[in-house]
């Protein structure tokens, strides 16, 4: 349509041929009759390009036919894009698939592939409002009433869709979303965002500034890289030179003389020694010299082949580092697929098998950012509140520890390193509403982890998340229960990451107290940790003892290297989680 | 976790040697709960950090510590007859211990008796052994007189208190 309306305004852009005949026939019955126009003298009018109406009309009408094709292409390239995306036979066990998949969708999220394939629409739209405008302009010089029905439902499509985009943006409910309302409705959010925005644009200065850090560290590399070459040429010509040292030559002449006779050994001695030096220079330099170059071929080649062993020697290393660096990037993937699994299946047994393979997993395995959702879900999901006593559906007790010691790692690795994000006030809001301020979680297997998860996101404005996030009305008065650590002697490896996790939180819980103080519970179980005999695994007495050290105002390393450690997380994470308030 | 144990030693000893009152009694809790790795890392002949928490425990008063916290691992230390120096590490901290809220304690006491009587004479830790034994005897003499007079033989090395 617009194309037709290209052609018909295209007209204009040429001169009109009976204009210039009409031009002349007045100028030939003028010519007849110079009465017949009065006093007006008819002349061939020259043409002065197109009006610059018709000029405006012709660039909105040709904007918008571009704008349309290159619609049609992006669908085009959709269709091919989505036709190759997932296809129908993936090859492969069922976990191989699963992969493929979430590496798909990665892909798909990391090229922002939806926002891509959103611009389609949009496009067509465009281009509907430029045709309707063009109209509009075009008719107007023509004729105003027509151009009025035009430009009159050209502004009712118009008020129409911003009004849509405004109600998409009030109502998050309202059927009618657009990618405009989106924007809209985030605009109130942008000043919130700042500090945000300013941490990402920090993360993205300090990861270019640790690449600039990074480049002496490459000179260097290059530099061993180099000295290693030239080690290897030198220890080849080490066994060049000892090719070399050995006297062939020598060796042939001396053959060839001493079969010669010993008239030849007399005359080297005597006055014709002249001639016998020739005979020897003739015998060595061109009789042997073939047999010379041979050899000097095979020194080459030997030469050559050291080289080469000293070369594929050497590789070796980087090749177990790549072999290491993919095992990772199909870890982080695992991961994905679990988190995935765990977040959007409501299948029973999916969610379970997720949590078998999470449950082989150590917590430093677990990304908190990616898996705390899932997490959470499940500890909401499988834990019961009922008249204040918390209960474990029967069966899932293993799986509801695991995933409780999970969450409690997650949750600190967040808490440290960024207190304020949303995900963190939506966990702590969630958890508020599900768990009572005085839910008891004696009798449990694991209560100790449970109960330290309560401290953390109970709504007590003297700790844990509770000084962060003041949520109005939720923290009663009157005493509360604390995590008593008397005998509590957990397997090793739950020991370590509890302890873990308290050293967190024994960091934030000092940075946001005003009077620089650790929480006393986490004091408890450094000393009951401490008082143990024989004493728990050493990762463990470290943690405790940094707890201590946190408290007495020490700068500890150990724990400024959580920060690090988190960082890494945030490195390598590209999938952000917005969980919503169920 | 050497490195840790490093600042919270070399921590201790500065607020000590200021003389901070003021820091060492808001942080009395960590410094309780130090106790009991310090008393192992005696027995490990480690002897640094027992010191600082000696030190700074002198400066503070018994009162101050959370000795109910460490109570049932100060039993455990005085019962134990596996380590004689841990005995000796018992010995050498007593003097802080809160005595004028333990002296109904008999079991403590008693405990107290039989390992001074076991541990080796030696100047290093008899000041503690008598201050300990002035202590108990201020408060509850009585709980004394039965114990065999080896335990008053300590007064006979006349430690400079």
């Amino acid at each position: 349509m617009t194309a037709a309306f290209v052609v018909v305004v295209h007209a204009e852009f040429q001169p009109d041929p009976s204009d210039e005949t009409n031009a002349l026939l007045r100028m030939i019955i003028h010519n007849l009759d110079n009465t017949a126009f009065g006093g007006e003298v008819p002349t061939v009018p020259l043409w002065s390009g197109p009006p610059s109406t018709t000029v405006q009309v012709q660039a909105i009408l040709l904007a918008s036919l571009s704008v349309s094709l290159l619609a049609a292409f992006l669908a085009m390239l959709g269709r091919q894009w989505l036709n190759r995306c997932i296809p129908a036979d993936i090859p492969g066990t069922i976990i191989e698939r699963c992969q493929y998949r979430q590496r798909k969708l990665d892909g798909i999220v990391d090229w922002y592939f939806d926002n891509v394939m959103e611009l389609l629409p949009l496009m067509l739209q465009v281009a509907l409002l430029l045709l309707g405008c063009a109209l509009s302009r075009y008719l107007w010089g023509i004729n105003t009433t027509v151009a009025s029905v035009v430009i009159g439902i050209t502004a009712f499509g118009l008020l129409f869709y911003l009004f849509i985009v405004v109600a998409g943006a009030v109502s998050v409910n309202c059927p009618y979303q657009t990618p405009g309302a989106n924007f809209v409705r985030h605009i109130p959010d942008i000043p919130g965002n700042i500090p945000h925005i300013l941490l990402r644009v920090q993360t993205i200065f300090r990861s270019v500034w640790d690449t600039l850090r990074q480049i002496p560290n490459l000179f260097h590399h290059i530099w061993d890289t180099l000295r290693q070459v030239a080690d290897i040429f030198r220890r080849s010509s080490r066994s060049f030179s000892i090719l070399r040292s050995f006297p062939i030559k020598e060796s042939l002449c001396y053959l060839a003389l001493t079969t010669m006779g010993d008239e030849f050994k007399k005359a080297h001695r005597s006055p014709h020694g002249i001639a016998y030096k020739l005979l020897q220079i003739l015998f060595v330099h061109i009789l042997l010299f073939p047999l010379w170059l041979i050899v000097d071929a095979c020194k080459i080649i030997i030469w050559l082949s050291v080289v080469f062993v000293h070369w594929v020697q050497q590789p070796t290393e980087p090749q177990t580092e790549r072999k290491i660096e993919q095992q990772a990037v199909i870890h982080l993937l695992n991961l994905r697929c679990i988190s995935w699994a765990l977040q959007m299946s409501v299948d029973e047994p999916v969610r379970v098998s997720a949590l078998e393979y999470l449950a082989t997993m150590t917590p430093d395995d677990c990304d908190p950012i990616q898996n705390i959702a899932g997490l959470f879900d499940i500890l909401t999901g499988y834990v019961k509140v009922t008249n204040g006593d918390a209960m474990v559906v029967q069966g899932l007790e293993q799986l509801v520890a695991k995933s409780s010691l999970f969450f409690l790692h997650a949750l600190s690795h967040l808490i440290v390193m960024d207190p304020m994000p949303r995900i963190l006030e939506d966990v702590h809001r969630r958890y508020t509403a599900t768990f009572p301020f005085r839910t008891n979680f004696d009798g449990l297997p694991f209560s100790h982890t449970l109960g330290t998860i309560h401290s953390v996101l109970s709504p007590d404005r003297t700790e844990g998340l509770g000084m962060v996030f003041h949520i109005e009305g939720l923290a009663p008065h009157g005493p509360r229960r604390r995590v008593q650590w008397d005998n509590y002697e957990p397997p090793s490896d739950v020991y370590t990451a509890v302890a873990r996790a308290l050293t967190k939180l024994a960091q934030f819980g000092y940075q946001r107290s005003w009077r620089g103080k650790v929480p006393r519970w986490l004091l408890r179980f450094s000393l009951h940790s401490l008082s143990q005999d024989p004493q728990p695994p050493a990762s463990v007495v470290a943690d405790s003892l940094s707890i201590i050290a946190i408290e007495l105002g020490c700068g500890v390393p150990d724990a400024i290297s959580v920060k690090q450690i988190c960082h890494r997380y945030v490195h390598t994470t590209k999938v952000t989680i917005t969980l919503t308030l169920h | 976790m050497e490195q840790i144990l490093g600042l919270i030693t070399n921590k201790l000893m500065a607020l000590t040697d200021a003389r901070d009152w003021d820091t060492l009694n808001r942080k009395s809790k960590a410094i309780t709960a130090l106790f009991p790795y310090a008393v192992w890392q005696e027995r490990d002949e480690q002897y640094k950090i027992l010191d600082a928490l000696l030190r700074a425990a002198r400066v503070l008063r018994p009162k101050r510590l959370m000795w109910y916290r460490v109570e049932p691992f100060l039993g455990t230390l005085l019962n134990d007859t596996s380590h004689i120096s841990l005995k000796r590490t018992a010995m050498l901290v007593s003097p802080c211990f809160p005595w004028d809220e333990w002296h109904h304690r008999k079991d403590l006491i008693r405990a107290w008796v039989a390992t001074a009587s076991v541990v080796p004479k030696e100047e290093q830790v008899a000041p503690s052994v008598v201050e300990t034994l002035l202590q108990i005897s201020y408060h509850n003499f009585i709980l004394l007189t039965p114990n065999p007079g080896d335990i008053w033989s300590w007064l006979t090395l006349r430690p400079y208190l």
